[in-house]
């Protein structure tokens, strides 16, 4: 096991942080009042909210589980760095295109 | 169907999910859940375990590392004492939140509930978060450790109890203070009571830390053992921690006897201050504790015989504490810079406990001081939205406050000495208290103890030209027409960002005067710093002086032109 240093734990409790709040939109349907304004200000149909409550939901699991995972990997030396920066931007680039697909496809709905 | 299987219990239930949903909780399951509430309840209950298995199993597997300097006693019971603080902490915060500040008894009263059934399923709703948080850590990382150090079943037993009786008696201790506070002080004084325990928490916290720091020494384990020592230490003044874990580690069946009846004493004593005090009060600050009072002539002259002046202090005082502002304000000078001075400690243990030779020597010490002195100012005034808000929180009872026969001379400085009074409660207390451990424990020499007035008095200097010109600034142009007063706690206006950012400068310049002690007691550095310390309080003073009869004569003007 390679040295863990105090930025590895930081990242886990962020990835587990959003891992619990992923589980708890998915349980309870409450997001923030802020995001809660910012559907209602813009009109978005019940149908949209739910696309985008679900949207959230998976993004903060895909998203904690993709850095706890990451951190897992660094600690244990499995993978060497290059390759492991490199599939991390590509996992990035990728949610990020497809969050913003979703995000626009919600906010459309009215 | 017999009807009598819906009863007591189950509209508790009821009632608990229903306040829980009122207080902005999330209720897992809900109408709103994106999966069906079966699936939904499933869920959690599977990642609940699935965390506490992974806290085990992580407690588990380190045991051995651990085991030359931890041992479980010492671990279990500092783990109870921190758990039983947390049980606390949160538990006051839920409780004012749904059992005072809710204003909901008016809806459930009229309601087929009585009145103990209202107020369990409130403590309940409060308590659920505390109470099963305390449960799975108490239980994972203990049994986890204990369990790999081969302890006997009195430890397993103690510990599943304790995973109950701890958050109980932190919770039931919540509510006693909570009621008991509330009956002797009301709402508005209990906000004040709230800010002042909270600062006198964060001034304790920081020389408790100074005090900690400086009797560690060593590297990594052996510093951990040692800062576990002092939890441990100050467990054993919580008599059922210490009984609880006699009973675990010695087999002691008269701890877990008194262990148990403390527990049960506590419950009680909460039980019966609810019965006594609670309907009264919470019904008496619904009537109360939102609505605004109106300014009258009379409410000016409070006081009674005191000058206009006086009168006008205690209008100040009164209409900023119903401010919400005040509040949020209270919050981050009580415990947001503070924390942020404290916050490098905490991160790197070495710069005040290893480098540095001890006693201060005399130059290090007055640079230190001076720039602590401005940092403390800088960072009360800045985060402080009060003088900056000033003459807008009126709103529109200022047109009648001009028309009132007032000097405005005296209403400006109604507003001025009571921003100084809040803001020298953050900054020069802190300075003062902090220079006191810092004698006590040694870093300042007895010598060098005429700092501690002095940067308390550049403090204040510093304090007065930063309210002078926040109140400047606001008698020019008001913002009168607003719609809620939280709005004003969001607003930081352009005095208070030079204010924090100034702070923050002169904190790291404390700092690294700390770090380069030793190297700056050299003849030729030591002269030019203290010319350079000498200079910079001198054109202090001569700038409070000269801004705050600027400001004195500017003000009135200002308020007298504003239409």
């Amino acid at each position: 096991m390679e040295k863990m240093d105090y930025n590895q734990i930081l990242f886990v409790a962020i990835g587990l942080y959003t891992i619990i709040r992923g589980i708890m939109i998915l349980t309870t349907g409450k997001i923030s009042a802020r995001e809660e304004a910012k559907l209602h200000e813009r009109k978005v149909s019940e149908k949209g909210i739910r696309k985008y409550k679900m949207l959230s939901a998976g993004m903060n699991l895909i998203g904690g589980l993709v850095v706890v995972i990451c951190c897992a990997l660094r600690m244990l030396a499995v993978i060497d760095m290059t390759t492991f920066r490199i599939i991390a931007l590509i996992a990035i680039a990728l949610m990020l295109i497809l969050y913003f697909l979703i995000y626009n496809s919600c906010m459309n709905d009215r | 169907m017999d009807k009598k299987t819906t009863g007591g219990f189950s509209k508790i239930r009821k009632l608990i999910a229903v306040l829980q949903k009122c207080n902005g909780q999330a209720v897992i399951g809900d109408g709103g859940a994106l999966i069906p509430p079966a699936a939904a309840k499933v869920l959690v209950y599977a990642c609940v375990l699935i965390l506490a298995a992974g806290i085990f199993a992580g407690v588990y597997m380190l045991q051995p590392f651990a085991a030359g300097f931890i041992k479980a006693r010492s671990l279990t019971q500092s783990l109870m004492l921190v758990l039983l603080i947390m049980s606390f902490v949160l538990a006051v915060k839920n409780i004012v939140t749904i059992l005072y500040t809710s204003n909901d008894l008016e809806l459930l009263l009229p309601m087929p509930f009585s009145a103990g059934q209202i107020v369990t399923a409130k403590v309940v709703a409060a308590s659920v978060f505390p109470a099963g948080l305390c449960f799975i850590v108490l239980n994972a990382v203990c049994l986890g450790y204990g369990i790999r150090e081969g302890q006997g079943i009195p430890f397993m037993i103690g510990t599943v109890l304790s995973g109950v009786l701890i958050p109980v008696t932190g919770i039931s201790a919540a509510v006693l203070l909570v009621v008991i506070v509330f009956r002797l002080f009301g709402f508005i004084r209990n906000r004040d009571m709230t800010i002042a325990i909270g600062g006198i928490f964060t001034f304790g916290l920081t020389a408790a830390h100074i005090f900690i720091n400086s009797g560690l020494k060593g590297d990594g384990g052996s510093r951990a053992a040692a800062a576990l020592n002092v939890v441990f230490a100050v467990s054993g003044a919580f008599p059922n921690i210490f009984f609880m874990n006699r009973f675990m580690f010695e087999g002691s069946i008269i701890g877990l006897a008194l262990s148990l009846a403390i527990t049960a004493v506590v419950i009680v004593l909460a039980v019966l201050a609810v019965r006594a005090f609670y309907f009264d009060t919470a019904l008496s600050m619904q009537n109360t504790g939102t609505t605004n009072k109106a300014v009258t002539k009379a409410s000016l002259q409070s006081g009674g015989k005191g000058s206009a002046l006086k009168a006008l202090i205690s209008y100040e005082a009164k209409s900023s504490r119903r401010n919400p502002a005040y509040m949020i304000y209270g919050f981050a000078m009580s415990f947001l810079w503070p924390v942020l001075f404290a916050l490098p400690m905490f991160l790197r243990n070495d710069i005040l406990s290893n480098d540095i030779a001890i006693p201060l020597g005399t130059v290090p010490a007055v640079l230190g001081f001076l720039a602590f002195s401005i940092a403390a100012s800088g960072l009360s005034c800045g985060f402080n939205i009060l003088p900056g808000t000033a003459f807008s929180r009126e709103g529109s009872t200022f047109s009648a406050i001009r028309a009132l026969p007032v000097d405005l001379k005296d209403y400006f400085r109604s507003k001025r000495n009571f921003s100084m009074l809040i803001c020298s409660l953050g900054s020069v207390l802190y300075v003062i208290i902090l220079g006191i451990v810092c004698a006590a424990a040694g870093f300042i020499s007895v010598g060098n103890v005429w700092l501690i007035p002095a940067g308390a008095c550049v403090s204040f200097l510093l304090d007065l030209i930063f309210i002078d010109l926040m109140l400047l600034k606001n008698s020019r142009k008001p913002y009168l027409a607003w719609d809620s007063e939280t709005e004003f706690s969001r607003k930081l206006g352009a005095v208070n960002i030079v204010a924090v950012v100034l702070g923050v400068i002169m904190f790291i310049v404390c700092l690294v005067d700390l770090k380069l002690a030793p190297m700056l007691d050299a003849p030729g550095i030591q002269r030019m710093i203290l010319v350079i310390s000498a200079a910079v309080v001198l054109v202090i003073f001569v700038l409070a002086i000269a801004v705050n009869s600027l400001v004195s004569r500017k003000v009135p003007e200002n308020l007298m032109k504003f239409e």
